[in-house]
């Protein structure tokens, strides 16, 4: 069960009920997504993992972390829709299993020293740490081409997308960095704890305390004055599939294809993707594993997965031997077709609501469960669903609302790579 | 039924117990019951795996059977007799998966509350499945292109040519799944004997944890009882690997951003610790080596020869250990040699007791929280098998690891010598993307 309530202005703070050996603070910043502003954000990730006032190095922060007996800390940025969120996470041993109790607290302190009090010289982040993350950002950009099914999808989604933000690369522009600095780009963290929205979530055995420090934190810098509002703006699609293909050198052809309605779903609809998605290539019984896979041997890997911050869409990804290509590209769309026509058989239905139950009632067994489910539910749909609520939206799900949802998509593109 | 070999391990720190019994075919059976939690994950593990290609045959005579047999193996009793195990498992609404390691083939299920015919199910593994020429073939397409997905990947790239540049004759060296060439080896007759060889139920082990009841799960486990083969055509034999190293350096050229390595280490085969000590101060000689809270990690990374994918690990079996640190870096070969340095300079000095002490305190917090999540208790409590220890010992090795015994394995280990750097270096292609 997951509760919220107001802690001041815009912010909420929600927890689950505790009864796990692992503690989970986590606060997403939510920043509008610019180009802009893209690159410093996914920067600031860097910087902010590497050091605060109190801990003012790598080393000294990793160490602390150890003392907390293998506390950890995360922070990243990510892409949700017109958003860009900067998320910031710790998990620790809860009290209980050692000898020094306030290891959850501590922890919590740490996190909120991580946001507000980095480590500054002058009127900025030092500008010798931001050439070196500046460096690490430049390679992580570039290093997407090292997973070649990533890079696939990447760039059907941003020929999918094109002239929207949800095109943006994920992690900024490689040209966007010569430009930051050390003060710049502490202006700029300054402006988005200001304008931003945050999302608390806490899952941990001290609520009350944990609780109380952040909002006072929260309160002290006066951070998250923008409301949460969720863009449900709808997708517009290309006028023709945006078809793309690079010759990199693979020993396989693999290709992603992108389905999509045109619309962020409500969580009905959701329920009914989710289903469908199953059906498709979600599960190991799927169309796609079953028929394209084991029947017809046309491929290993065969999957399709729903998005999860594009709206209503389906993303197929496959690999497969250059003289298969054609074939499994063409099993796959007929078993899409087949499926949006004719609809899913009453077993298929059962199988996959089962599953996807299944898994619903797993969430809670483990703590990053909880708040993955959380965070997505309330980024993906822009209000918290419970998993009993959608434990009933999937078992309300029928063979008509799959084959709806599905021929509602449109077919908008292929992406390949291949070697000549 | 009452069975007078269960045996209860209990632990009053953690606030657990599970139980254990041997099934009367010999099966190893372990049942962690965890009334809090929704799901349950089971493994079955036979001790078979990937790098184990030297037998004897029946006549005594050694044998080296094709690589990615035991892989071959694993994508074939997916299939049982014509039927799909993984709609079985889905019809239930269990998910199921199977993976091949160089030590163990493993078959995997987790279920909600429903687990008793997922169980049954997955003991049907026991059981020798019909194999036919036409579904060898028809699995070697699909293993084909397994094995050609693999070749895209240059993280698996740069490990197997390490593994190929350290070892001769382990089964280490070759992938997983064979190759394109190796697997046109198998056969229906190949597979036949290793099953019947191998998936013996003395070298097996099932393990489950989550909302189960011991009682139930032992009495379905001694409710199988599968057919053997009485005299086993195959008995694993040694590798006869001979000592030193092939190549000290190996390089491939992939469309990658930047290059990757890994830098590997053929160390000898266990010392005189137990295996499972050695396998925990390994873990913690490699953090306190290069992990993140060592200045040896930062002055690598502010140089810009590291990044945040840099990591280490090792790989261990009974006739082979191989530590490694791999990651993306400019100047692989920097890497190495700063490496050698530090490791040299170790060795003189031995570990900082602050910093061990500190590194002990994360080994506490990793193995507690194995405990919250049925698949990790699953999963270790089958390692602990295969280790030939218990859960629960773990935790005096975990809170008291003496640092003399770290520095003594630190020395035995990381021989210049017997070092190889492997690196997936940029084509044209990788290099427009940069």
């Amino acid at each position: 069960m997951v509760y919220t309530e107001k802690i001041g202005g815009n912010i909420s703070f929600s927890w689950a009920d505790f009864r796990y050996k692992r503690e989970r603070l986590v606060i997403e910043l939510n920043c509008q997504l610019d180009r802009d502003t893209m690159t410093g954000i996914s920067l600031l990730s860097y910087i902010l993992s590497s050091a605060t006032a109190k801990y003012d190095n790598l080393v000294s922060l990793s160490r602390y972390l150890d003392n907390l007996y293998g506390a950890s800390l995360y922070v990243s940025s990510s892409r949700y829709g017109n958003k860009m969120i900067i998320h910031f996470d710790t998990d620790n041993v809860a009290g209980e299993y050692l000898t020094e109790k306030d290891i959850g607290i501590r922890t919590a302190e740490l996190l909120c020293d991580v946001i507000t009090n980095p480590y500054l010289i002058g009127r900025g982040f030092p500008d010798s740490t931001i050439e070196i993350e500046k460096e690490k950002l430049r390679e992580e950009i570039s290093f997407l081409i090292n997973n070649k099914e990533a890079y696939c999808t990447r760039m059907l989604l941003q020929r999918f997308f094109a002239g929207s933000v949800r095109s943006l690369p994920d992690l900024g522009f490689v040209e966007d960095l010569p430009s930051i600095n050390g003060e710049n780009l502490y202006s700029l963290y300054l402006d988005c704890l200001k304008n931003c929205n945050i999302n608390i979530f806490y899952c941990g055995s001290d609520l009350k305390r944990v609780r109380d420090i952040v909002a006072n934190t929260i309160r002290t810098h006066g951070l998250g004055s923008v409301p949460q509002t969720f863009d449900s703006s709808p997708v517009r699609l290309p006028k023709e599939p945006v078809n793309g293909e690079e010759a990199i050198g693979t020993e396989q052809d693999i290709f992603s294809i992108v389905y999509h309605t045109g619309r962020i779903p409500d969580p009905a609809e959701l329920a009914s993707l989710k289903v469908a998605n199953s059906i498709l290539g979600g599960m190991s019984t799927s169309r796609l594993f079953m028929n394209v896979r084991e029947r017809q041997g046309l491929c290993y890997s065969c999957v399709s997965n729903r998005m999860t911050s594009g709206g209503g869409g389906i993303l197929i990804e496959s690999s497969t031997s250059p003289e298969k290509f054609v074939r499994n590209r063409d099993s796959i769309m007929e078993e899409f077709g087949a499926l949006a026509s004719e609809g899913p058989s009453e077993e298929e239905l059962r199988q996959a609501k089962l599953s996807i139950s299944n898994s619903l009632r797993g969430i809670s067994d483990t703590v990053a469960g909880v708040s993955s489910h959380y965070l997505s539910s309330i980024n993906g749909v822009g209000r918290y669903i419970e998993p009993e609520r959608e434990l009933s939206l999937i078992e309300s799900v029928s063979a008509e609302d799959v084959k709806g949802i599905l021929s509602e998509m449109r077919y908008c593109g292929i992406y390949r790579l291949h070697d000549e | 039924m009452s069975k007078i070999d269960i045996k209860k391990v209990a632990s009053d720190i953690l606030d657990g117990k599970y139980y254990s019994h041997t099934a009367p075919g010999g099966l190893s059976v372990y049942v962690y019951e965890m009334p809090d939690k929704s799901s349950v994950s089971a493994q079955l593990a036979v001790g078979y795996g990937s790098s184990m290609v030297h037998v004897t045959d029946r006549n005594g005579s050694r044998v080296k059977l094709p690589a990615g047999t035991a892989h071959f193996l694993e994508h074939k009793l997916f299939e049982r007799n014509g039927e799909d195990a993984f709609t079985l498992f889905a019809e239930l609404g269990s998910s199921s998966n199977a993976y091949t390691t160089f030590n163990r083939t493993t078959f995997v299920y987790r279920s909600g509350s429903e687990y008793e015919q997922p169980l049954r199910i997955l003991l049907d593994f026991f059981k020798k499945p019909l194999f036919t020429a036409q579904g060898v073939e028809k699995e070697k397409q699909i293993i084909s292109d397994e094995i050609r997905m693999y070749l895209d990947d240059p993280g698996w790239i740069a490990s197997f040519n390490l593994f190929r540049g350290l070892y001769r004759n382990i089964g280490i060296n070759e992938d997983i799944a064979g190759s394109l060439d190796s697997i046109r080896n198998i056969n229906m007759d190949i597979l036949s004997d290793c099953f019947d060889s191998f998936y013996r139920p003395e070298n097996m082990a099932l393990t489950i944890a989550g909302d189960v009841e011991h009682e139930r799960i032992f009495d379905i486990a001694d409710s199988f009882s599968p057919q053997i083969s009485p005299v086993p055509r195959y008995v694993l034999a040694s590798a006869e690997e001979p000592s030193g190293i092939f190549e000290t350096e190996a390089s491939e050229q992939m469309t990658v951003s930047l290059p990757l390595f890994d830098i590997g280490f053929k160390e000898s085969a266990y010392s005189r610790f137990s295996e499972i000590k050695n396998d925990l101060l390994m873990d913690m000689i490699l953090d306190l080596t290069a992990g993140e809270s060592t200045e040896f990690f930062r002055s690598m990374y502010e140089q810009n020869l590291i990044n945040d994918s840099f990591g280490s690990g090792f790989y261990s079996g009974d006739e082979y250990l191989c530590t490694y640190f791999e990651g993306d870096s400019l100047y692989p070969g920097k890497v190495r040699d700063f490496l050698l340095e530090r490791i040299s300079e170790l060795k003189r000095t031995g570990f900082d007791p602050e910093l061990f002490d500190e590194r002990v305190r994360t080994s506490v917090g990793s193995y507690i929280s194995i405990f919250d999540n049925p698949g990790s208790v699953a999963g270790s409590l089958m390692s602990c098998h295969f280790k030939k220890t218990t859960l629960y010992d773990i935790i005096q090795l975990v809170g008291d690891p003496d640092i003399e015994e770290a520095n003594e394995l630190l020395r035995a280990c990381f021989d210049p010598g017997s070092c190889c750097l492997s690196v997936v270096l940029p084509n044209s292609s990788g290099e427009k993307q940069q």
